[in-house]
């Protein structure tokens, strides 16, 4: 299973990101009746770093993996993980970026 | 070289064998796997048949849903045509998406990956052959039901997506929106019932050697697809028993007088609606990944990254479900959010794309028809994929939204995602199970008049929804310039129409169906599919060491066939297959498997028959069929774990391995887990819908009851599970004990049923009711699924009683208690976790 937690970490990361953002804006839609109210977006640009930075993280645990892997199998998940944490950091900003817009 | 499970791969090298196998061996093989014949044939679980048969309904779904496609053409050829009455129009275009969504694209994959899988993957065959049987029947009896309901009128009318207030009791006051509600209920159950199936397989029935490197694309794509069924399918789920349960006993979900709100179907639908495109998309993405290399005779560009493309899209694609409610008025940050991943799946989606194109770029291409469908795969996929990025955009969705903008788009996206791949494939795979190929010749036409025909048919129709024509009118005035593309669009579905006809007289004239001598690898496939095969599929199971076995080791299908491998013969003398760790792929121990049965056929009848009978109000005869369909499955789950007479056995080479396990090394294990995600799901989606709806009237809820029956109720559940891990404590105890595990899971069972009362009882005395507001109806629809899986819970007892009472409970095998003790502790989790939600959210009136 830590495997499996491995290889999907970074899809794994992006997954909170969006819950966590959908969810923020969505508390503050019905709490404030706002949802890009101050603390929403505060919420979710830290939310952004967060995990930007747990992808980054990841990176930094698979890529050295992959390039010092005993074989075929073991090289081939820590690629994944690699591809799979730069392709989260990507969608994690990328979906973050709205909060830059919000009044 | 690492290991998993302690197995040693230097064992691999005793691979292929040199000594002579025994002369009967084969035969005796042959013997043990043959399918009945004449009217026994309908008991056949081997996947040969089985896939055969459910590629053949699937594709029987395809073009009926294709000739309601030609009548909606038809009316909109002209305007102010009268081919179809409103009404009928209405049905048409309803059944059509529902049936092509439901019925075709769905079970087509799936199909497929009953009938390729094992021979891909050199199992001899899934893990649970009943069970695609069960869903394969289900599919077929409730599918040809369902359809027919168009003859009589009675075929719903609501669009596939079915928004309620429109398809609620007031606007809808017939039965049609009934059929599809508890109609398709059949149909999301086979789609489970496959799903378990697939994922299982595909990380427990490997060939030895195949490790998660080596996976070929089609299988990764089918694991994803099953995962994605298995989260996305709950949604809808429980979006559909919601609805009837709004119009069947006025409990109040989407009506927004009561504390309910209609948005909440879209959530819930969507939530499957969306992941649902790529449900389809991935299985086939998976058969141009197979298809491409071949056609382009060099292996795939970038492997790694067309996997994660794979794992990226099946996540991501359950952030978009909103980008179909851009005009609902959600919260415009909200909305940015959905935007974003709406837009950030188009780059695994390319990842795909570019990888079939560098691949064909190195490779030297052959011409030939599933290389035709291939290139027009990827321009038609491309192009639908570039208007989907269109419609992320919220300005422009909110100008396209319902409109033929929206049509052109999502048909090209599914033709091109799928319905080429899976032409190509049909003409690709049928030498594997047919003694001649497709027509070349006859397979350009196909391909030149469906190509051309999609593009004349929908490329128009970007051009009629700008110019504002919207979805799912029947006719139009003439005059607002929408008559010619109109008739183009007609022109062009005629053409597909025809190119589907030319496809059938193509497998009249040249399919010939057959499990042993097929025509042969005809296009150079390099993966283990085009093995040698027979109703065991291939003779032995080879040690898997490349990604393209057939094209690295020439030899590679003699020996397979003269047995130099793994599992030459029946080595039990009953269908077994080797089940193998989930990454490396190490065996692990023998599987027993069971043969032809005619329970899961009388089940699949019965459950489509409980459904069905619902719909129509026959209340009385639907129950009686419940229970009937209930008798089957225990009575074909009877013949499951029992005993073998050898404890481990050779499997080939000298290496030998159990003939039994339990827990998480086993089958039965993971079938158990996937099944209690999926009702996780629904139960989540219940817990969703619950904190949605409080968040639109508040003002509505009452009071919990007092905390103290919190306290009783977790304290009940608890005891159930503490009970329920006893009793499967209990099963491992000397056989004279058999009867406390039994004893224990009563026990564990009754606590369960004390909590549930005390539950529903304080809810009920708090004044709380089901039709009173949106907190009664959800509050007691968490209690209602959690009372529907109670009662499956409590027939596991009695079942428990009368194996011990039949000698096949054992110290030694205790799969049986193990997964009935892991069903009920779920179930105490669940309902713990439903009473502190609804008890503690919002906590106060």
């Amino acid at each position: 299973m830590a495997r499996w937690l491995f290889l999907l970490g970074g899809m794994i990361v992006w997954l909170v990101h969006f819950l966590g953002a959908y969810g923020v804006a969505s508390a503050a839609d019905v709490i404030t009746g706002q949802a890009d109210a101050a603390g929403a977006v505060w919420g979710v640009g830290l939310l952004t770093l967060a995990c930007a930075g747990a992808d980054v993280a990841l990176l930094a645990l698979a890529l050295p993996r992959a390039r010092s892997a005993a074989d075929g199998l073991d090289r081939f998940l820590a690629g994944g993980a690699a591809l799979g944490a730069g392709l989260s950091l990507l969608a994690v900003v990328w979906q973050g970026l709205p909060v830059l817009t919000a009044k | 070289m690492n290991s998993e499970t302690g197995f040693d791969p230097a064992l691999y090298e005793r691979f292929p064998t040199r000594e002579p196998r025994p002369p009967a061996e084969l035969e005796e093989l042959k013997q043990v796997w043959r399918a009945p014949r004449g009217w026994a044939l309908l008991t056949v679980v081997n996947n040969n048949y089985i896939g055969l048969f459910y590629v053949g309904a699937a594709f029987l779904f395809f073009v009926l849903a294709g000739v309601l496609a030609l009548l909606i053409r038809a009316q909109l050829a002209l305007p102010l045509n009268g081919i179809l009455p409103q009404e009928t129009y209405n049905q048409v275009f309803t059944m059509h998406g529902t049936v092509m969504m439901f019925l075709f694209a769905v079970p087509a994959v799936e199909a497929l990956g009953v009938m390729l899988l094992p021979q891909m993957l050199a199992a001899r065959d899934l893990p649970f052959p009943r069970l695609s049987a069960y869903a394969f029947w289900a599919y077929l009896v409730g599918g040809l039901c369902f359809f027919a309901s168009i003859f009589f009128g009675l075929a719903p009318d609501g669009g596939w997506f079915m928004y309620p207030p429109l398809t609620s009791r007031a606007y809808s006051p017939g039965i049609n929106a009934d059929f599809w509600l508890l109609g398709i209920g059949f149909i999301e159950i086979s789609a489970i019932a496959g799903a378990v199936e697939i994922i299982v397989g595909v990380l427990k029935t490997r060939a030895p050697g195949m490790t998660l490197d080596k996976l070929p694309v089609f299988a990764w794509a089918m694991l994803v697809f099953a995962a994605m069924i298995v989260i996305g399918f709950p949604a809808v789920i429980l979006g559909t028993l919601l609805l009837e349960l709004e119009r069947a006993l006025n409990w109040p979900f989407f009506d927004p007088t009561r504390g309910g709100d209609p948005v909440l179907w879209q959530h819930l639908f969507w939530f499957f609606g969306h992941p649902e495109v790529y449900i389809i998309f991935l299985p086939a993405a998976g058969l141009m990944s197979m298809i491409v290399p071949t056609v382009a005779r060099t292996p795939l560009v970038g492997y790694r990254l067309v996997v994660l493309a794979l794992l990226a899209t099946g996540f991501i694609s359950f952030g978009v479900w909103s980008h179909h409610m851009f005009a609902t008025g959600m919260p415009p940050i909200s909305v940015s959010f959905f935007s974003a991943a709406s837009m950030a799946v188009s780059v695994p989606a390319g990842v795909q794309v570019f990888s079939w194109i560098a691949t064909l770029s190195a490779g030297k291409v052959r011409w030939t028809t599933p290389a035709l469908f291939a290139i027009g795969s990827i321009v038609t996929f491309t192009m639908g994929g570039l208007t989907g990025v269109m419609v992320a955009l919220v300005p422009f969705d909110w100008q396209a939204h319902d409109t033929y903008f929206i049509v052109a788009h999502l048909h090209y996206v599914l033709i091109g995602g799928m319905v080429f791949p899976l032409f190509a494939a049909f003409y690709y795979w049928a030498p594997m199970t047919s003694r001649r190929p497709l027509s070349e010749r006859l397979g350009r036409w196909v391909f030149g008049l469906v190509f051309t025909g999609v593009h004349v048919s929908f490329l128009p129709m970007h051009l009629t929804g700008l110019m504002g024509m919207p979805r799912r009118v029947y006719t139009y005035l003439p005059g607002r310039g929408w008559e010619l593309p109109n008739l183009i669009s007609t022109v062009g579905a005629f053409m597909i129409g025809l190119g589907v006809l030319l496809f059938v007289v193509d497998l009249i004239r040249n399919f010939r169906f057959t499990t042993g001598d097929g025509a042969g690898n005809v296009y150079g496939g390099g993966s283990l599919e085009w093995l040698p095969t027979g109703l065991y599929s291939a003779r032995s199971i080879p040690v898997v060491r490349e990604r393209y076995p057939l094209w690295e080791r020439p030899g590679l299908a003699e020996d397979v066939q003269e047995g130099r491998y793994f599992l030459p013969g029946a080595a039990t003398g009953v269908r077994e297959t080797l089940i193998t760790s989930t990454l490396r792929a190490e065996p692990q121990y023998l599987q027993r498997m069971p043969g032809p049965s005619a329970w899961p056929v009388l089940a699949a009848v019965f459950t489509a028959g409980f459904f069905l009978l619902l719909t129509v109000q026959a209340y009385g005869p639907g129950v009686v069929s419940g229970v009937l369909a209930v008798a089957c499955v225990l009575r074909w789950v009877w013949e499951t774990d029992r005993p073998m007479r050898e404890k481990h056995v050779d499997v080939g080479a000298g290496i030998r391995v159990p003939t039994y396990a339990t827990g998480p090394a086993s089958h039965g294990w993971w079938a158990m887990v996937v099944l209690l995600i999926v009702a996780g799901m629904i139960f989540l989606m219940a817990g969703f819908s619950y904190v949605f709806l409080w968040s639109r009237r508040p003002d509505l809820w009452i009071p919990p009851p007092d905390q103290l029956w919190l306290a009783a109720v977790v304290g009940g559940y608890a005891a159930a599970g503490a009970l329920a891990w006893l009793a499967a404590r209990a099963a491992r105890r000397p056989v004279s004990h058999v009867f406390w595990a039994p004893a224990l899971a009563t026990l564990a069972v009754a606590a369960l049923a004390c909590a549930y009362a005390a539950d529903l009882g304080s809810w009920w005395a708090a004044g709380l009711r089901p039709d009173a507001s949106g907190q009664g109806a959800t509050v007691f629809a968490i209690l209602a699924w959690q009372g529907v899986m109670g009662a499956a819970a409590s027939l596991m007892p009695g079942y428990l009683i009368a194996r011990a009472v039949a000698g096949l409970l054992s110290p030694v095998r205790t799969s049986t208690v193990d997964l009935s003790a892991l069903f009920i502790g779920y179930l105490a989790a669940q309902g713990s976790l439903g009473a502190l939600l609804v008890r503690l959210f919002p906590g106060g009136g």
